[in-house]
């Protein structure tokens, strides 16, 4: 996994486990993830609601409350972040990694302008300041395709459109040219066209930039244009993962499977949606054994004693499948 | 053509802009301005566009849970807008409306029954007559009927939504007004509830105005495509024709924006990222509302407004210079440059 | 929860955990959920008991209390605690007993009686504003500035002179300039339910306005008019107090608990006890109140009973 571009991986995350403590019992949020992110690469985690998608990277960046029990490991260029200082995270935070959200609303302070949280982001770090911070702010602006910006940085998040914020949050996100991104739902809250030009601004940064992604997303849609790896989880666990074209062409985990067959497509008519039955767990009541059991077509017996590992189907391809010998190939279920 | 169930005939909905110690009118929100269609008894037609488009206040309108400003709107040939208060009471069970948020959409403090029998209650119709038909609803859109005792946060976001259609279908409407239906939902949720109305359009005879943003949602749902941009409609046509030749250059780029799950496909498709931002509905451009974004504009477009006109069968699209079928906007802009 | 599957031959097929409980607890009557809901709150049952014994204890009290509240015993004066006089006796020899029984009594009425008025008042007038905006709004809001910038205590005194002296014209008088706060916070409220895609529901439905705050607004607006009622008992016998201090509400030989404070306040560093012991009662009564007041909320709150 670490063979796309050097031997030494930017990000090795193993065995993440996030529960929550709740008034009815633990919550287990995530439940042993790992994975390997190369520098420059781009993977995307794909998820339903509650399928512990955020919860695992906000878990990196020591992010979440502290009722937030995390166990595992998650090696940044060299340094364990599990359990490293609050200090040291803050350095490492919005410098090394840079978070984009999916409400930028909420990400600016509605009383300062833009150009001032984009110069603070690097005064905060030490890489510039005064007025050099601001003209680089605008600089910044401008490479998110901000119009005007030598104007702009002087606005307030209020006076930004929904699109241009998230532009501006991107901008933010890079302003220390930061190795990995992680973008949680960036277009979520976004119009379509404005989408498209968003996933636009991403795409050109990275070029630009060469730093790596973690793309965070319901959308299959949005995957298929922007990520060179998926990993695709439920309840928790990492079901399949794999390159992109594995994931579309030849999915193997029942989940996954389901996943794209019930979604309407614009490029064709679809006389049926065939939709997965249920509804995702909530996490305070997992179904014992495979969390997908309940809602899974091909489920046989053990399905719900043990929850299934996570096997190698093919080169740089695993899923998650007491069942997966049996579950027919995509070509098969699709046609 | 058959009489049509529903017509919206030039319908303008504003809002004015209060500002000052006076709150006296500064301006207006020109959410739908000047809107016509018409839908056939038992077809689905999509009302598709961006946010600030008006698809919702024109939905709204049409039940006039929002007064509209001026035009008209008729069932079955009646007047709806001048309708008196019985009568409108009377109209609103034959058209019922499902909301998108399942969440504030069902009242927290009433047990799912009486939500569901409500519009029968306020029909007149006797409390145990009312629940027993909430019951019998509640199977017909899936749920138990022995379920109907519980309060709305017990169940799921895909079964709220159920329960949503369920009251929509007490009073036996004929027109269902479907307000993003489905995007508040799991992608593997929102398949199920897209099926359910499926299946209950065919066994009650239902005729659908489905409002989404989602575009693949809505060509996988509806006869006919409305898309809409700033309060006013750019095209309107089937929806095979509209997704194989789109004619307004707006219908085509927001088309080539949805991203298809197919990495090959993403790959190699000629996509139209529009430039700018939509512009504010209080504030519409002169002449076409599109022109600030469109690649094809020219001088005519900001003094001229485009009538929507004919291009095909039942293809109408409000454009001064639509493409031909089978023409796409980059070949349009490559001709131009040359 | 699991959805319910479209196909019901497939349905039966997986029912989660989750479901089957959830069916088990689902045979209780609504009531008999709230009560649950009220019981888990230990406090209020407390106060509950409290309160139900101060309540006897004001009405039934005095028929087995040797003195009448307003005998007065020169010889007896100003004395401490003892087993004739168990509270002490005043100024003019009166057993503390009678009168803090009789006292709790007219503090009670008035603290109950003026929060639900105001709180009822404030209900109609903030629903009726929220709701019907326009011309009810902005008359009603023109009462309420009106009112607001009106010193409350020289028009309670004014009120008071005029008309006060009964408990019962006190909690009135108490009442129209205590509603002011109950409104705006229903006003606030309704504006922001009536915007509630389930009142939209309910519009296009056809039902009327009344049927809407009735069966819409009232049900989501009892948890806030639960606080007010219980933040207004306490102001009522705190205003009370004030008024009776000086001279302007329940008049002598009657008193209430507020009255009986301001009397002790003079010989606080020799007889504690004519203050504390009144003190004691007007906190219990309010603590007893905001603690059933809690628990009430709880209880009509269906999402409650999950967590």
């Amino acid at each position: 996994m670490a063979d796309v571009k050097t031997g030494e991986p930017l990000l090795s995350v193993k065995d993440l486990t996030v529960s929550f403590k709740t008034k009815k019992g633990m919550a287990a949020a995530v439940r042993g993830v790992s994975f390997d992110l190369a520098a420059g690469e781009s993977m995307a985690i794909v998820g339903e609601s509650g399928s512990g998608k955020s919860v695992s990277s906000l878990a990196l960046l020591g992010l979440l409350p502290r009722s937030a029990e995390i166990t595992g490991s998650a090696v940044f260029r060299g340094e364990e972040l599990i359990g490293m200082s609050d200090k040291k995270l803050q350095s490492l935070r919005g410098r090394k990694i840079a978070m984009i959200f999916q409400d930028p609303m909420t990400a600016f302070n509605p009383l300062f302008t833009i150009g001032d949280q984009i110069a603070e982001a690097m005064e905060v770090h030490g890489l510039a300041s005064g007025k050099e911070a601001l003209s680089k702010s605008a600089d910044l602006l401008e490479m998110v395709g901000v119009p005007e910006p030598g104007r702009r940085i002087h606005q307030y998040p209020h006076e930004f459109s929904g699109g241009m914020r998230q532009r501006a949050m991107i901008a933010m996100a890079i302003a220390n040219k930061p190795d990995l991104l992680i973008a949680d739902e960036p277009t979520t809250a976004l119009d379509v066209t404005i989408q498209a030009q968003v996933m636009e601004v991403l795409a050109d940064i990275r070029g630009e930039t060469g730093a790596a992604m973690i793309l965070i997303t319901h959308d299959l849609g949005l995957v298929a244009g922007s990520a060179e790896r998926v990993q695709v989880m439920y309840g928790g666990r990492v079901f399949e993962r794999g390159t992109i074209r594995s994931i579309f062409y030849d999915p193997r985990n029942p989940y996954t499977q389901g996943l794209l067959s019930s979604m309407p497509r614009v490029d064709n008519e679809s006389d049926r949606l065939v939709p997965i039955v249920g509804t995702p767990p909530s996490l305070l009541a997992m179904p014992a054994g495979c969390a997908f059991g309940p809602r899974c077509q091909y489920r046989g017996e053990v399905c719900g004693e043990r929850p299934a590992e996570l096997a190698e189907v093919g080169i740089d391809h695993a899923s998650r499948c007491h069942k997966g010998a049996e579950i027919p190939r995509w070509s098969e279920v699709s046609a | 053509m058959n009489a049509p169930l529903l017509e919206v005939d030039d319908l303008k909905t504003h809002f004015p802009i209060r500002a000052g110690l006076l709150r006296s009118v500064v301006g207006h929100v020109h959410a739908v301005d000047g809107v016509s269609l018409s839908v056939q008894p038992k077809e689905t037609v999509g009302i598709v566009g961006e946010s600030g488009c008006g698809k919702t206040t024109l939905g709204r309108s049409i039940l006039r849970l929002i007064e509209p400003t001026s035009g008209a709107v008729r069932y079955r040939g009646e007047d709806v807008i001048g309708a008196s208060r019985q009568r409108m009471q009377e109209l609103r069970a034959e058209m019922q409306i499902v909301f998108q948020d399942p969440y504030a959409s069902l009242n927290p403090r009433m047990p799912v029954d009486d939500i569901i029998a409500e519009p029968l209650r306020v029909h007149g119709t006797d409390k145990t007559a009312a629940r027993a038909k909430a019951r019998e609803l509640l199977d017909a859109v899936g749920l138990l009927p022995e379920h109907g005792n519980r309060y709305p946060h017990e169940f799921s976001g895909g079964q709220r939504q159920r329960i949503g259609i369920a009251r929509a279908l007490s009073l036996n409407p004929n027109l269902m007004i479907l307000d993003e239906p489905v995007s508040a939902l799991d992608v593997s949720v929102q398949a199920q509830v897209i099926n359910l109305l499926d299946d209950l359009q065919d066994e009650f005879d239902l005729t659908y105005l489905f409002i989404a943003h989602d575009l693949s949602v809505v060509r996988h749902i509806s006869d006919r495509i409305v898309v809409m941009y700033l309060g006013r409609v750019a095209e309107v046509a089937d929806s095979s024709d509209l997704y194989t030749s789109p004619a307004h250059p707006y219908s085509h780029a927001l088309l080539s924006a949805v991203p298809v799950p197919d990495p090959d496909l993403e790959r190699d498709r000629e996509r139209i990222v529009l430039q700018g931002d939509i512009p504010s509905p209080s504030d519409p451009p002169s002449g076409c509302r599109f022109r600030t974004r469109c690649p094809l504009a020219v001088e005519r477009c900001a003094d001229e407004v485009p009538e929507l006109r004919q291009v095909g069968p039942g293809h109408m699209v409000a454009c001064h210079f639509p493409l031909e079928p089978g023409e796409t906007l980059i070949d349009r802009v490559g001709a131009l440059a040359v | 929860m699991t959805d319910v599957i479209e196909n019901p031959i497939v349905a039966g097929a997986s029912p989660s955990i989750e479901e089957s409980q959830g069916l088990a607890e689902k045979s209780e009557s609504v009531g008999r959920q709230a009560w649950e809901r009220f019981r888990r709150h230990r406090l209020a049952i407390i106060g509950t008991v409290v309160l139900i014994v101060l309540a006897a204890a004001f009405w039934i009290g005095p028929f087995f209390v040797s003195y009448g509240y307003e005998e007065v015993n020169i010889i007896d004066r100003a004395q401490g605690p003892s087993w004739d006089h168990p509270f002490g006796t005043d100024d003019l020899g009166r057993d503390l007993l009678a009168r803090a029984l009789r006292g709790g009594q007219f503090s009670l009425r008035i603290a109950i009686f003026t929060a639900v008025l105001a709180t009822s008042i404030g209900l109609v007038m903030g629903a009726i504003s929220g709701y019907f905006a326009g011309v009810a709004d902005g008359a009603i809001n023109f009462v309420i500035n009106v009112l607001l910038t009106l010193p409350a205590l020289v028009l309670l005194a004014l009120l008071g002179r005029e008309f006060g002296a009964r408990p019962n014209t006190m909690a009135v008088i108490i009442a129209l300039i205590s509603w002011l706060r109950a409104a705006r916070l229903v006003r606030g409220q309704v504006l922001s339910l009536k915007e509630m895609e389930y009142v939209q529901a309910a519009r296009a439905a056809g039902a009327g306005p009344f049927r809407i705050i009735r069966t819409h607004l009232v049900p989501n607006l009892v948890g806030i008019l639960l606080v007010e009622v219980t933040l207004l008992a306490g102001t009522a016998i705190i205003l009370e107090s004030t008024l009776s201090f000086l001279s302007l509400g329940v008049q002598p030989p009657d008193t209430t608990l507020g009255t009986l404070i301001a009397e002790g306040k003079s010989t606080l560093d020799v007889r504690p006890s004519r203050v504390l012991i009144p003190g004691g009662l007007v906190t219990a009564i309010i603590l007893s109140i905001n603690f059933i007041g809690d628990a009430m909320r709880d209880a009509v709150d269906p999402k409650s009973g999950i967590e």
